[in-house]
């Protein structure tokens, strides 16, 4: 019953103590924050532990936190910095000078912010892409695999590889114009 | 259409033959295609760093969440808890369920400790200070986690009567408009946000009210001190103490006590509504006596019986009217 509620008003909500809109919070951001996470970390085991503990917080601190930008810019901002932290300390623990510095009170720049979401929901195209034509396409983008490579291990025709590409590409740019409607204008 | 999207990823991979790339070119000389193009390129890049992008179980690690913040919540108490006896412990761990997770808290801050009784129901809490309290129906009792740290202040909703364990700091019950600061003693205070007054009633020891911009007030045992909250003024009055702090031990007393003011009493104590018909029946009846374990049917007897007046229920609601056949008269009063 809570779906439809903006990030301000699940905040809202949990501020007066609703756990249940906490879970919605939760359920919206955790995914995307741990894929964020990740591309920093490389681990995604430190990646889920880092958006848990920033979620603690949030629940721990309801009453008392401040948001300067949006809820959405404030997570990743959290995430960006809680991940710094740990890298610096575990480069720390292997002797190494800390090699990252971020300014700790400075919001993700709506750049970063944006093209972050835009990696989420292409990666959400991608995964509502029908198996064999996911797996062609996977092959060639996450494997580095050339198309007579991809034919030989998949045992089918060069030909087919396009098509099934060519057929990825297509689904992927239909799915990512429902959200980003520039990909579908005709200026 | 479809074969656009196979030249343009030939082209992006570098592995377009010479027939792909001449076809490509004449697809470039339209404006449409050229915007598709940037499209695609765009999804072809983007799509190499969400490599390593997968889907993250949330509601598992949720649960996980969940966990976590329910253990470090029991630990925080566990700490606040040292010292008790295990009965108050067994007590207090009761109430923490019923607190899970601090739903039922709304606004307050983690670190705080929140006692509530529910309507009809009552509670013994012994503080970290060893102080007891006994929390009348519906009432909460509040104090942070540095409580006898450096004083000792708890804010009371509703009623309690208090036994106050000696020591150096200070003991203090915030009621809202005033506070009344404890010197080791036994007395009794009733703030219920309904009722028109707040009542302070000293058994034994040395407390006084303190009001921001007053003097403090030393309140004497035997002393019922009654703040007005529609005229925020203070009087005082000679009582028994235990008519005050009766509901303790389930008695409940009365003494020239308006039907309405003993109403609410009893729509605390037994969780039921009580009305009357006329309504100004409310104020024209007073008593005075003890209660002490009967039920609420048994206790409305022997009111109507006492005052002539009459009772009947539908489901939790009790409606007092003046009993027809008898001639009215008010007991006591």
């Amino acid at each position: 019953m809570h779906f439809d509620l903006t990030d301000v008003q699940l905040m809202n909500k949990i501020r007066v103590g609703d756990f249940d809109a906490f879970r919605l919070l939760f359920e919206r951001y955790y995914s995307p924050l741990c894929n964020f996470a990740n591309s920093r970390l490389q681990d995604d085991f430190i990646a889920e532990d880092v958006v848990q503990e920033l979620f603690t917080k949030v629940w721990e601190e309801r009453t008392r936190i401040k948001f300067t930008g949006s809820i959405k810019s404030y997570l990743y901002t959290a995430v960006k910095n809680r991940s710094l932290n740990r890298l610096n300390a575990e480069m720390l623990r292997r002797k190494h000078t800390g090699a990252f510095r971020s300014n700790q009170n400075e919001l993700i720049s709506d750049i970063d912010l944006e093209l972050e979401e835009f990696r989420n929901y292409l990666f959400e195209c991608i995964e509502k892409l029908p198996p064999r034509c996911k797996i062609v396409f996977e092959k060639s983008r996450f494997e580095d695999l050339k198309q007579q490579e991809i034919a030989s291990v998949m045992e089918i025709s060069v030909k087919t590889v396009k098509a099934q590409i060519g057929k990825a590409l297509k689904l992927i740019k239909t799915c990512v114009e429902l959200v980003y409607p520039e990909f579908s204008q005709k200026n | 259409m479809k074969e656009t999207f196979e030249i343009i990823y030939t082209v992006l991979t570098g592995s377009a033959s010479a027939e792909e790339k001449e076809r490509f070119e004449g697809l470039m000389e339209e404006e449409e295609n050229r915007q598709l193009f940037n499209q695609i390129q765009k999804i072809w890049e983007e799509s190499k760093a969400v490599r390593s992008y997968k889907k993250y179980d949330a509601r598992r690690s949720f649960q996980e969440l969940t966990r976590k913040i329910q253990e470090k919540k029991r630990r925080r108490k566990q700490q606040l808890w040292i010292g008790f006896s295990g009965v108050a412990a067994g007590l207090a761990l009761m109430l923490g369920i019923s607190n899970f997770l601090g739903i039922s808290e709304g606004n307050q801050n983690p670190g705080n400790v929140i006692f509530a009784t529910q309507l009809g129901n009552r509670s013994v809490i012994y503080l970290p200070d060893s102080s007891r309290v006994w929390l009348n129906s519906s009432s909460s009792l509040q104090y942070s986690g540095d409580f006898n740290k450096k004083n000792r202040t708890v804010r009371l909703k509703g009623e309690g009567y208090f036994e106050v364990a000696h020591s150096k700091k200070p003991f203090v019950v915030n009621v809202g408009p005033f506070n009344i600061k404890v010197y080791g003693t036994h007395f009794n205070v009733s703030a219920y946000q309904n009722d028109l007054f707040i009542k302070t009633c000293l058994a034994k020891g040395k407390i006084s009210i303190q009001r921001t911009g007053y003097d403090e007030y030393m309140v004497k045992p035997g002393e019922l001190i009654t703040y007005d909250k529609a005229d925020a003024s203070f009087s005082k009055k000679n009582v028994d103490p235990d008519e005050y702090s009766g509901w303790r031990k389930n008695l409940m007393y009365m003494h020239n006590e308006s039907l309405e003011n003993l109403s609410r009493k009893l729509e605390r104590r037994y969780n039921v509504k009580i009305s009357f018909e006329p309504e100004k029946l409310g104020e024209e009846v007073h008593y005075t006596g003890t209660f002490s374990n009967e039920n609420i049917e048994e206790v409305l007897d022997a009111i109507s019986i006492a005052s002539g007046l009459q009772f009947s229920k539908k489901d939790n609601l009790y409606t007092i009217t003046r009993n027809n056949q008898k001639q009215h008269k008010s007991f006591n009063d």
